[in-house]
């Protein structure tokens, strides 16, 4: 005949032990527990604003949301004119671009200063269907579909006079109506008025340097072509079956979304994040495991006696170890939903005033599904942890353990 | 109801044996209420606790209500505890963070039983030993000696086959003493209960039936009261 009074013991006993037991150790452990899932998801939560923003980054101003390169071995895609045509017929896509580059060397003039780029050519007015640029104006005026004598660039590559406040190599202080000259790999060199210079935040983007496509195809005869062409969805979601049903329309050019352009750049410090956050989850796990590991131990130690007493009058071990655990699941629950509240009002506001990175603002974007799994990952040590001791302090004889 | 033969306790101190009982056999009967006395580290306690299953023999055998219990696994001396012994202790041994009455019911709530049941179980054996009043105290608000009644109503409460009783006036005034001897008696006498006492306090003599002396781990004498008679007659040497 198997006694009914289990898990329901332990019950009675884990809700009495925690509501008269000592509030200031409960409170302080439940603080711990918390801290150690904002340690465990807060590193996570810094890489998913910088993710989110390089990938905004990348869509906005680098690849929209597909784009298609000229296939191997092939330095254009050739009837470029026919495919924006087409791809522009094609359900989802709200936008297209062509673009050419080319390898140049732009001088500023006044100073003498140079730097090797590869200078991109857009038509304006498409460009504004896939791109931002437009809206990121800091000085000056975005191109205009006619513009020849016109050069749009970033505000990393313009540069300062005084040098050490340069981020990266630059033209050492262009602005808006200077004149830069630019050499072409076919040797042809023009000299431009700076018609406009824009920030987008990024390093990479905002080192480039544009010219419209009447002006490439001037210089270079690049007429029909394009190195890339750039083509804007609905939405970054569906940029994979965006590329099926480009691919539908029978494009045969190499198509990829923004997600496989972006995995080669990004992914190598996404990788070194997530070694870091790993590193950081691991030794948050520890200790949690060690913190509650001692609370349980000295709350077992302190409590050794009652144990001894308790199996005296005939309570089962299972019982008894069942009420630590319930206590530890407690302590763990109360300690996860603070740390969870406490992690969203650090995102809250760091997402009012926004962390400063290389690329721009972030905003903190909490990743649920690791947050998830840093909550088993609690749970589980914190059993283990509870468990260990309980069973160590069980399992001795009853006339030692009520001797204390 | 309790048969004991040959009964062996050996502890190991470092490497070097102390025999702490050495071969006792005793028969208690239901409705006795007996005595363990003899001087300090004669095995009084270490007899009580291999009575009350707290401990295992080292040889010998302990039958209780037919059960030979020596032979028990950990789980099952464990639920014969629960289900037919009861334990007062000398340091009272209740649970602090229970109230009075929760520290009473917990062996009926270990039974299985329904809570209100257990409830008004504890209620009823408070009143009989006193406490019908302060059900809801925690422990460290009584004194001594209501703490060892509690002890005791918490050993009735599931009205066991036999009550044991480690020196449970050890830590009491003579007043506190009388009164939880008293309430041994009357339930002694009331309900009829086995119940199996250590004590070093001659005095304390005059309420038991029976008096086992143990010296040096055996029995060295046992004495029982006459039927009506105050005085307790030697019966084995």
């Amino acid at each position: 005949m198997r006694n009914s009074g289990g898990w329901g013991v332990s019950l009675y006993l884990a809700v009495r032990a925690i509501r008269r037991g000592n509030r200031g150790t409960l409170a302080l452990t439940i603080l711990i527990i918390a801290l150690v899932v904002v340690l465990m998801n807060f590193l996570a939560m810094i890489i998913g604003g910088v993710v989110t923003i390089y990938n905004q980054q990348m869509i906005d101003y680098q690849y929209g949301h597909v784009s298609i390169e000229p296939n191997e071995k092939e330095l254009f895609i050739y009837h470029a004119d026919t495919i924006v045509k087409n791809l522009r017929r094609v359900p989802g896509v709200t936008g297209v671009t062509a673009h050419v580059s080319t390898g140049t060397t732009i001088t500023n003039t006044k100073n003498g200063k140079f730097q090797t780029k590869a200078l991109t050519a857009f038509d304006p007015v498409d460009e504004q269907g896939v791109t931002r640029y437009q809206m990121k104006m800091m000085g000056g005026d975005y191109l205009s579909k006619g513009d020849t004598d016109q050069i749009l660039i970033g505000t990393l590559l313009a540069g300062n006079e005084d040098e050490s406040q340069d981020k990266m190599p630059s033209l050492g202080g262009v602005v808006v109506g200077d004149r830069i000259e630019v050499a072409y790999s076919n040797g042809v060199v023009k000299s431009y008025r700076v018609k406009g210079i824009y920030e987008t935040e990024g390093t990479l983007i905002d080192s480039a340097a544009f010219v419209t496509r009447t002006e490439m195809d001037s210089v270079m005869h690049t007429e029909g072509k394009a190195t890339e062409i750039l083509v804007r969805g609905t939405s970054a979601d569906t940029a994979g079956p965006l590329k099926y049903t480009i691919m539908d329309y029978g494009v045969k050019e190499k198509i990829k979304t923004w997600n496989e352009k972006g995995k080669g750049i990004l992914g190598d410090a996404i990788n070194s994040f997530s070694l870091l956050n790993n590193i950081m989850t691991f030794v948050s796990l520890v200790v949690a495991s060690v913190v509650v590991f001692i609370v349980t131990f000295i709350n077992i130690i302190n409590r050794k006696k009652q144990i001894g007493i308790l199996k005296a009058i005939g309570i089962r071990k299972r019982v008894i170890i069942g009420s630590y655990l319930l206590q530890v699941l407690f302590l763990c629950t109360c300690g996860i939903i603070t740390g969870v509240l406490i992690l969203n009002v650090i995102s809250t506001i760091l997402t009012v005033h926004q962390l400063r990175f290389p690329m721009g603002f972030i905003t903190p974007v909490i990743n649920y599904s690791s947050l998830a799994l840093s909550i088993v990952l609690l749970y589980a040590v914190s059993v283990i942890s509870g468990y260990i001791p309980a069973r160590q302090v069980v399992n001795e004889e009853i006339l030692d353990a009520m001797r204390g | 109801m309790i048969e004991v033969t040959d009964l062996e306790k050996i502890y190991l101190l470092g490497k070097v044996e102390v025999a702490a009982l050495r071969g006792v056999s005793l028969n208690i009967q239901k409705g006795e209420f007996v005595g363990i006395m003899g001087p300090s580290g004669s095995g009084k306690s270490t007899l009580l606790h291999q009575l009350g299953l707290l401990d295992i023999p080292s040889g010998g055998h302990i039958r209780i209500d037919g059960t030979d219990v020596s032979q028990l696994d950990d789980e099952a001396r464990t639920r014969f505890r629960l289900m037919h012994l009861g334990y007062v202790f000398q340091d009272y041994a209740l649970v602090s963070e229970l109230t009075v009455m929760e520290n009473v019911a917990i062996p009926a709530i270990m039974q299985g039983k329904p809570l209100a049941e257990c409830y008004a179980a504890a209620t009823r054996v408070l009143e009989k030993v006193g406490l019908g009043k302060r059900l809801d105290h925690l422990v460290f608000e009584l004194s001594g000696g209501e703490q060892q009644r509690v002890s005791i109503a918490r050993a009735l409460v599931n009205t066991p086959s036999i009550v044991f009783a480690d020196e449970p006036c050890a830590n009491l005034d003579t007043e506190n003493s009388r009164t939880v001897l008293e309430l041994f008696r009357a339930v002694n006498r009331e309900l009829n209960q086995t119940i199996v006492m250590v004590s070093h306090e001659p005095w304390h003599m005059e309420y038991f039936d029976r008096i086992i002396f143990i010296r040096d781990g055996v029995m060295d004498e046992e004495r029982i009261r006459d039927e009506g008679k105050q005085d307790l007659v030697l019966v084995n040497v």
